[in-house]
């Protein structure tokens, strides 16, 4: 028998949602409520498992049993329908006990938390007046004083005790109670200051949580975690739920609730099937290791919060568990709607899906309507889950619980939420926000007027108001900004917390305060909430620390937890400073215990972290804390003692060379003052009194090595006289000359070098077996103390006792768990092949050198920061970029960095000398994640955080042991495995001090190095970091290194600046090549003889390519363009751009293409307004530059001519590297202020679009992409740069002086693989195609953007039966180039019969897409708006115009990342259901005239420039049919002469404007149309088909003497249609364009068999100059058809469009 | 007419956003509360480098660097 059952029809209905009439699906539920269903279920399966708490379990009979008993107890006391029984327990069984017993006495349960302060509780117990309350004995002395109810014990004195059986036998179960009754009261936070009780209905519960049980299918077999907190509602179904279909409720323990880790460890262990959280809390448990043990784990719902979709997705993808997102408030039984979270894209947080069964959800606009799709509005909700209202507040129920007009059952209430939704697509709703000052944090809810409320209660604060802030890391921090009477003391912060902690739940306490002299307001008067939120705050302010600086190691270590995690400063805290006032909350206190809990290897339950909650508290907590595993023990040492594993491979090594320097561990220091002999000597005797470890010798037996304790001797102090320092050094460099002889001498040795009497040095030689790196802090403590006798606590163990007890440790099974991970973490490491400068030698060379670089703080805390916002330590942020430089040094994806760690465990080891150090291979990989996605330098620290974490987990497996395993054979010191170490010296060391003498550390030689290269950082005050890399000499030059170093500056300024881009193509190749020329550049090196620029005047292969562009980047450095600047080029269509862009590029400088096509006028505005420095160009337009004022070189002389030529320089690219954020290139738009745009592209935009491209393309070595588009149109940009970056190939065609057919032939001869144009070229190239064409064949994809393209193009592509791809692109400039693709299929082609647009596709890879609604809010599929482009290639802006730049660039409210910004296309689109968006029209005047972006505005402007102009418009007309083009209406100045002007206007126009925004006709008129209110009324500008072309005085009527003549301007008067032409009208200035001139080219071929050229025709472009061409072609004998191309001629044509 | 609150973001672009709209995340109010083409003209008086924050920041920190490399690359190469 199932529970419950259900209409299928009904739930299928979709109509009553639809119109926001009845409940949106009805379910028909049991009759039984849910404490009944409970018993029935008890009677079905009395021994399955009901409870599961920490070490008890109770049966359904054993629940069922203990319930009845307690209810009847609870009925004796009067328990009864109407009445209010409290339960104050601690999670566990007699929770679920109480809380059924109290349903089956028919009362309402109240139920509270024992961690609510005791003010509240108080409160509650007032308002609710419970006439009992079960309580947990231990807290009876608590609530006591605070009730008048009677106090019930819960103890489970069943039937089987005797005394209470008799009064209450365990049935019968319940009282008779009614649907309607009340079943709980669950209190909320008010808004007056009082919590208030809502009172929810057994329907009401039982209604949600049959929802559950039916949705999920719940059954025998789950097993759900009650982890909430008990007092909030949410925690009713984890209880009900499970019981009513005979499943487990397992209890988490108490305190566990905002502990991730603990929680999944509950979970794992107990195989939970079912968890429920709210998003702040999923997102710790999102990335929790542990997640991966929750095996059983089928279901996951979020609730409480809006939830973020990359949470969403993260869940799904690590637990593949079912994930919904429910809604709902107190008021309304729990939840109200639900979601179910599949993956399919919904925003940036999943939405909220739809009612649940039996509950309606409407969403009222501020009209009082309801809101249609699309439409937002509060959220009203109605049905069966209404709570019956506020217990005792009558006022406010009213208030809240209001008529329902839209039902039609009378009487019917609304739950007005106060929450703001959108009403969708399907009705599922979104949520947007509150509508009053209610706020969550952390999923709880508060009412700001209730802190605030009790702020206003502290003296000299006369108002208050609270907001939720985000913090640096993202998280809502909640702050309190408080108006403080003038001349009143402001209560200190912990005063303030105190007095709120007493009344209110701890979420609800302000992390932070903040006096203010007023509030900002809003207009109306009240205060600015938005502007509080966003006000930047003044720096904390120092506070001084509580008690004393830490005093010993386990008050730094929770201190410098304690930093790390609440972002504070070390030196912010003292001993007594309270976690918790500091900012820290549950989450960040379950983080320091974890971080506590690995360091030190304890136990440390959270709930310690409650209780001590100081550094001194928590220090003490930690030093008793049990150990996680067991503790060392004093052994037995009258017999031989073993060796610890570490010191016995060390020892074997050590056979093989015997008294081998190699194992040294020098400390020297330089001693200034009177060092007392005498002392030392007695300080060393005791030294190694106190430390058995330096008074030990190292046997051979045959069952192994074994160590031998010798008494202990003062160690001999050799003395030696130097003159100075350097001398000194020299004295002692032979004491570093020779290791131990491990079997006959102690491994420490002293020398002093005596440089004066008050000057020394003083050496101590240790050897590694017996010591490490961290033994230098007890050594350096002891000697000083020693060395002024004072005494020291003995030590408990020694060495020899650690070394027995680690033994067995790794003997016994506990590492067992530990040796798996290490195996599966790093199975089939490739070892790390550092690319050397010599051969490695055959025997380990330990000669080292150390390079030391700065890293600025400027550099490096943008990273440090970034890495705190993900969480991660500095530690895991610099490893992960130092790993990022090896990998892309070594060129391997798969980077293992060794990582020293202390090895100590128990805290009575940290005083000893000795060999503990361990090392954790940490195993990074650097390639694609699995949605093939290049991974960014976040995903990267990502990885590293989790590495690093799960390292730590298992840190205590000797590196040793593993090596020997996992490679067998293979030293670890020189072994590949480890070839790099990477180390922070984060804490600081204690210094090696002796009393009355300046001690400093001073480096007596080159290290001896173990590893190839080890790269150690330590912090400085001043925030930045010193580096230390030491490597092998035998292996490095200094140089290599130096520049390693370099880049790593490099590379950690660039993370940090674009945590975001891809850390390089493929990982791989030169460690500074993430920017697109030095990517381009690495083709140079693998395939230099691969073609990379094809033309017709010759090619170009990759290597040389590469060196031209290298020598004239150099030539330009040496000339002073440097980085940030503009460097102009203005070279037409030929190899030489190529070469020029490149260098531009690799001298870190910004390209601007100039059209050599463009008037003079126009070349010098835009050198001028780019500040334009340099300008690269070919001699023959070098002198229309003359008068831009820039240096101009050009490149023929350049080469050749001068002494410091191009040549001369290296071909080795220069060493810059651009950073992301630099410029890349400035592309000019049209703009509409009469002034064209120069729209800004950093590098890491053009890289990333490039790269998408060449994918999206499927772009390989062999791909030749066509560059046709016009060299100052951004599509230029990636047509030359997407096919170089895969080390391809770009074709350099000219579609505007070359026949369409020609340009067939030239595809098909240079196997052209991939052609991106304009509409325009495609249909003439399209139209040329004979049928059964084959020359194409090679093409892989037609690609067809920047204008709109019609299914008719596609249809035309199919029909030529070739087997290229066709396609659209779409993208504005300022969004780089391209932002979607859309790739039309045969079928699509043929299944819209429509002439209609072919959409523009799906967004390219990392670009968001929105379309929003004129208030900026997203607007449903299917529905219009304007489309708003986010995503890394979003432009810098548009040059120095900040304004316009501000109005189009707008915060992007959607993404992940703060502080991005979206444009704001002007383009109107829909986005369909598939994700495809679809053009539909421009929101401004701007218009598309053959791929161009053109403002009318800007060609109005340059009208009314002209001096003879009064007044103009630009209007778009169609001249001829589907050819629209830009007609310009004048009214000329009072006295202008009427003959001239329009021949001086187009002239004035033609000299400043490029060629595409000359208006194709000019209409002289006497007055322009106006509207009613005075505008220009575009709509009545007068059809230009009605008028005559503009003439030149010279015009005369085709001549008719001249049959040629009057043929040509026969086929002229078609192709214009216009009605005359004059002999000497100029084609252009006739609104001919490079297009229509081929057609006119095609008739005079066909009327003639003459072949004249495009060129030809651009030289002589009137009707006349043509008749003279074809009468010289004539008479020199006609030229076959298909006529040749002609070589490139110096005479430039008139017009490129 | 509707209001609107002059902002800026952590690399201090600035834009304009609904007054009446709660921020987004990373973006602080300036301070400037008006019509669009208040908004719109302040900012074109205050945003006087656009260049990113950590662009300059970075171009100020590593002064010497970024002075320093035309030299370099020059250096030691310098043809003839």
């Amino acid at each position: 028998m199932t529970a419950s059952t259900h209409a299928p029809s009904s739930l299928q209905a979709p109509g009553p949602r639809g119109l926001g009439g009845g409940p949106a699906v009805t379910a028909t539920r049991p009759t039984s409520c849910l404490p009944e269903l409970v018993a029935e279920q008890a009677a079905r399966t009395p021994d399955a498992v009901a409870v599961l708490a920490d070490g008890e379990r109770l049966t359904y009979r054993e629940l069922d049993e203990r319930a009845n008993y307690l209810a009847g107890q609870l009925r004796s006391f009067g328990a009864r329908p109407g009445a209010v029984v409290g339960v104050l327990l601690p999670r566990g069984a007699d929770l679920i006990v109480a809380l059924l017993a109290v349903g089956r006495a028919g009362a309402a349960a109240l139920p509270l938390a024992p961690e609510h302060p005791r003010e509240r509780l108080a409160m509650i117990l007032a308002d609710a007046d419970p006439l009992a309350l079960v309580i947990a004995p231990p807290l009876r002395a608590t609530a006591a004083p605070i009730t008048t109810a009677r106090l019930i014990d819960p103890a489970p004195s069943g039937p089987a005790d005797a005394d209470g059986a008799a009064g209450h036998p365990p049935s019968p179960p319940s009282i008779e109670h009614h649907n309607g009754d009340l079943a709980y009261i669950a209190y909320t936070s008010g808004s007056t200051g009082l919590p208030k009780g809502v009172e929810i209905t057994h329907a009401g519960i039982r209604n949600r949580v049959m929802w559950t049980v039916d949705e999920h299918r719940l059954g025998p077999g789950d097993r759900i975690l009650q982890k909430t907190t008990i007092s909030f509602d949410a925690a009713i179904w984890e209880v009900y739920a499970p019981l009513v279909v005979g499943g487990t409720v397992v209890m988490a323990p108490p305190g566990a609730q905002g502990d991730p880790a603990e929680l999944l460890r509950v979970a794992a262990e107990n195989d939970v099937t079912v968890l429920q959280f709210v998003p702040s809390l999923l997102a710790h448990i999102v990335e929790e290791p542990g997640l991966d043990a929750c095996t059983a784990l089928r279901l996951v719902l979020s609730a409480g919060e809006p939830l973020p979709t990359a949470i969403a997705a993260r869940l799904v993808e690590r637990t593949g568990a079912e994930l919904y997102n429910t809604y709902g408030p107190t008021e309304c039984s729990i939840d109200a709607t639900a979601y179910h979270y599949t993956g399919a894209p919904a925003g940036s947080q999943v939405p909220i899906g739809v009612a649940l069964p039996n509950l309606r959800a409407l969403v009222v606009t501020d009209s009082g309507g309801l809101a249609v799709e699309g439409e937002e509005g509060e959220l009203h909700l109605g049905g069966l889950g209404l709570a019956r209202g506020y217990l005792g507040r009558p006022g406010l129920t009213a208030d809240r619980f209001v008529p329902d007009p839209f039902s039609p059952e009378p009487g019917a209430r609304l739950y007005r939420t106060g929450d703001f939704v959108r009403r969708g697509a399907d009705d599922v709703l979104t949520y947007l926000g509150r509508r009053d000052g209610q706020l969550k944090v952390r999923g709880v809810r508060i009412e700001a007027g209730e802190v605030e409320a009790r702020l206003r209660e502290l003296p000299g604060i006369i108002d208050a108001a609270v907001v939720s802030r985000r913090d640096g890391a993202d998280e809502p921090l909640l702050t309190g900004f408080l108006l403080v009477r003038a001349g009143a003391d402001v209560p200190a912060a912990d005063e303030i917390r105190a007095h709120l902690l007493a009344g209110l739940p701890s979420p609800a306490v302000p992390a932070r305060f903040v006096p203010v002299d007023r509030f900002p307001v809003t207009g109306t008067g009240k205060i600015d909430r938005t502007a509080l939120t966003g006000m930047p705050l003044p720096a904390l302010p120092a506070r001084a620390p509580l008690g004393q600086a830490p005093r010993n190691a386990d008050e730094e270590l929770v201190v410098s937890v304690w930093a790390e995690i609440l972002g504070l400063p070390a030196t912010a805290f003292g001993v007594d400073d309270d976690f918790f006032t500091l900012g820290g909350h549950s989450l960040s206190a379950a983080r320091v215990a974890a971080r506590l809990r690995a360091v030190r290897a304890v136990e440390l339950p959270l709930a310690h972290m409650f209780e001590a909650r100081t550094p001194a508290r928590l220090a003490r907590a930690l030093r008793t804390a049990p150990p996680a595993g067991s503790r060392p023990q004093p052994v037995d040492r009258t017999g031989p003692v073993v060796l610890s594993p570490a010191q016995e491979r060390l020892w074997v090594r050590e056979q093989f060379d015997p008294g081998s320097p190699e194992y040294l561990l020098p400390v020297a220091l330089h001693v200034r003052g009177p060092l007392d002999l005498r002392a030392l000597r007695r300080a060393l005797a005791a030294l190694v009194d106190r430390h058995e470890i330096l008074r030990t010798r190292y046997l051979a037996r045959a069952a192994g090595p074994v160590q031998v304790i010798d008494p202990p001797t003062a160690p001999h102090l050799r003395i030696h006289d130097a003159t100075d320092l350097a001398d000194a050094a020299l004295a002692l460099r032979p004491e570093l000359d020779r290791g131990f002889r491990l079997d006959k001498e102690h491994p420490l040795r002293v020398a002093v070098a005596r440089i004066g009497p008050a000057e020394h040095v003083l050496l101590l030689v240790l050897h590694h077996i017996a010591a490490d790196g961290w033994s230098m802090d007890p050594l350096a403590r002891d000697l000083a103390a020693l060395y002024q006798s004072a005494d020291r606590d003995p030590l408990p163990v020694q060495y020899a006792d650690y070394a027995v007890w680690h033994r067995r440790q790794l003997d016994g099974p506990a590492l067992d768990a530990d040796r798996a991970y290490w195996h599966d973490a790093l199975a089939g490491l490739a070892p790390l092949r550092l690319p050397t400068d010599h051969p490695r030698p055959a025997y380990h060379d330990i000669r080292g050198a150390t390079h030391t670089f700065t890293l600025t703080a400027q550099v490096v805390s943008p990273l440090l920061t970034l890495g705190a916002a993900r969480r991660a330590t500095p530690f895991m942020t610099l490893l992960a970029a130092f790993i990022v430089l090896l990998g892309r040094w070594v060129e391997q994806d798969d980077v293992a960095v060794a990582v020293p760690v202390a090895g100590r465990g128990p805290a009575e080891l940290d005083d000893l000398v000795g060999f503990f150090v361990n090392t954790l291979v940490l195993r990074t990989d650097l390639g694609p994640g699995v949605d093939g996605r290049v991974p960014t330098f976040v995903d990267i620290l990502d990885r590293v955080r989790a590495c690093v974490q799960s390292g730590l987990a298992h840190e205590h497996y000797p590196v040793d042991r593993l090596i020997a395993e996992l490679a067998p054979g293979r030293s670890p010191s020189s072994g590949p495995l480890i070839s790099t170490y990477f180390q922070i010296h984060d804490d600081e060391r204690a210094p090696f001090a002796l009393p009355g003498l300046t001690v400093e550390p001073f480096r007596l030689a080159g290290p001896s190095v173990i590893s190839e290269l080890a790269l150690s950082m330590q912090r400085c005050p001043d925030g930045s970091w010193t580096c230390d890399v030491e490597y092998a000499t035998a292996l490095f030059e200094a140089d290599t290194i130096r520049r390693l170093a370099d880049r790593f500056i490099r590379l950690v300024a660039g993370a940090a600046a674009g945590p975001d881009g891809p850390i390089a193509a493929a990982g791989k190749g030169d460690p500074t090549a993430i920017h697109l020329p030095g990517l381009i550049g690495r083709w140079a090196a693998a395939t230099p003889e691969a073609p990379a620029v094809i033309s017709d005047a010759g090619t170009l292969s990759h290597g040389e390519l590469d060196a031209r562009a290298n020598r004239l980047a150099r030539h330009l450095l040496a000339a002073g363009v440097g980085r940030g600047h503009v460097v102009g080029v203005l070279t037409g269509r030929t190899p030489d751009l190529v070469v020029a862009w490149l260098a531009v590029l690799r001298a870190g400088a910004t390209y601007l293409p100039l059209n050599p096509h463009d008037p003079d006028d126009r070349l010098a505005e835009l050198v001028r307004r780019a500040h334009v420095g340099t300008v690269l160009t070919l001699s023959e337009h070098a002198a229309r530059l003359t008068a831009t004022g820039a240096r101009v070189l050009e490149l023929e002389l350049e080469l050749d001519g001068h002494a410091a030529t191009i040549g001369a320089w290296p071909a080795t690219p220069p060493d810059i590297a651009p950073h992301p954020r630099d410029l890349a290139y400035i592309i000019h738009t049209s703009g509409s202020t009469g002034r064209p745009k120069g729209v800004m592209i950093e590098h890491h935009s053009y890289l990333t679009h490039c790269q998408h491209m060449a994918r999206t393309y499927s772009l390989h070595p062999d791909s030749r992409v066509a560059f046709m588009a016009a060299v100052t149109f951004d599509a230029a940009m990636d047509q030359i740069a997407a096919p170089l970056l895969v080390g391809g190939s770009v074709v350099l065609l000219d579609p505007r002086n070359t026949m369409p057919a020609d340009l067939v032939g030239q595809i098909d001869e240079h196997r052209v693989t991939v052609v991106d144009v304009t509409p325009a070229y495609y249909r003439a190239m399209v139209a040329s195609l004979r049928p059964g064409e084959t020359r194409l064949g090679g093409l892989e994809i037609m690609s067809v953007g920047g204008d709109v393209v019609g299914y008719p193009d596609a249809r035309d592509w199919l029909a030529t039966g070739l087997p290229g791809q066709f396609a659209c692109t779409y993208g504005p400039t300022e969004a780089t180039i391209a932002c979607t693709y859309h790739p039309v299929g045969r079928e699509e082609a043929l299944a819209s019969t429509d002439p209609g647009a072919v959409p523009l596709g799906r967004a390219l890879p990392e670009t968001d897409l929105y379309v929003l609604d004129p208030d900026g809010r997203p607007v449903p599929a299917g529905a219009e708006g304007e489309l708003y482009i986010g995503g890394d290639r979003v432009a810098r802006g548009y040059l120095d115009d900040p304004r316009l730049t501000a109005d189009r660039f707008r915060p992007d409210p959607f993404t992940s990342r703060p502080g991005a910004r979206m444009y704001r296309t002007g383009d109107r689109v829909r986005r369909r259901a598939d994700a495809v968006f679809e053009f539909l029209g421009r929101i401004d005047r701007q218009v598309k005239i053959r791929g161009f972006r053109i403002e009318p505005a800007e060609v109005e402007a340059a009208l009314a420039a002209h001096p003879g102009t009064r007044a103009a418009a630009v209007a778009v007309r169609e001249l001829r049919p589907g050819d629209p083009a830009l007609v310009g209406y004048a009214v000329p100045r009072a006295g202008v002469d009427p003959a001239t002007y329009p021949n001086d206007l187009r002239t004035h126009l033609t000299s400043t404007l490029p060629a595409h925004l000359v208006p194709a006709r000019l209409i002289v008129l006497d007055i322009l149309p106006l509207t009613r209110n005075g505008k220009v009324d575009r709509e009545a500008l007068p059809d230009p088909a009605a008028f005559t072309p503009a003439r030149s005085a010279a015009d005369e009527p085709a001549a008719d003497d001249d049959p040629l003549q009057r043929q040509i301007a026969a086929i002229w008067r078609e192709v214009l249609s216009l009605d005359r032409v004059g002999a000497q009208d100029g084609f252009f200035t006739l609104g001919g364009h490079s297009l229509l001139a081929t057609q006119v080219c095609l008739r005079i071929r066909e009327t003639f068999s003459v072949a004249v050229t495009l060129r030809q025709f651009f030289a002589s472009p009137t009707v006349a100059g043509l008749a003279q061409l074809v009468r010289q072609d004539t008479a020199a004998a006609a030229t076959p058809t298909g006529a040749p191309v002609q070589p490139p001629s110096p005479a430039h044509p008139q017009e490129e469009r | 007419m509707d209001e609107f609150r002059v902002v800026v973001n952590h690399e201090e672009q600035f834009s304009i956003w609904p007054a009446d709209r709660p921020l987004p995340a990373g973006w602080q109010a300036e301070g400037t509360v008006a019509d669009r083409e208040t908004c719109l003209a302040h900012i074109d008086q205050v945003w006087t480098d656009m260049r990113p924050r950590s662009l300059r920041d970075l171009s100020a920190a590593a002064g010497e660097l970024s002075t320093r490399t035309p030299q370099d690359a020059a250096g030691g190469a310098q043809p003839r």
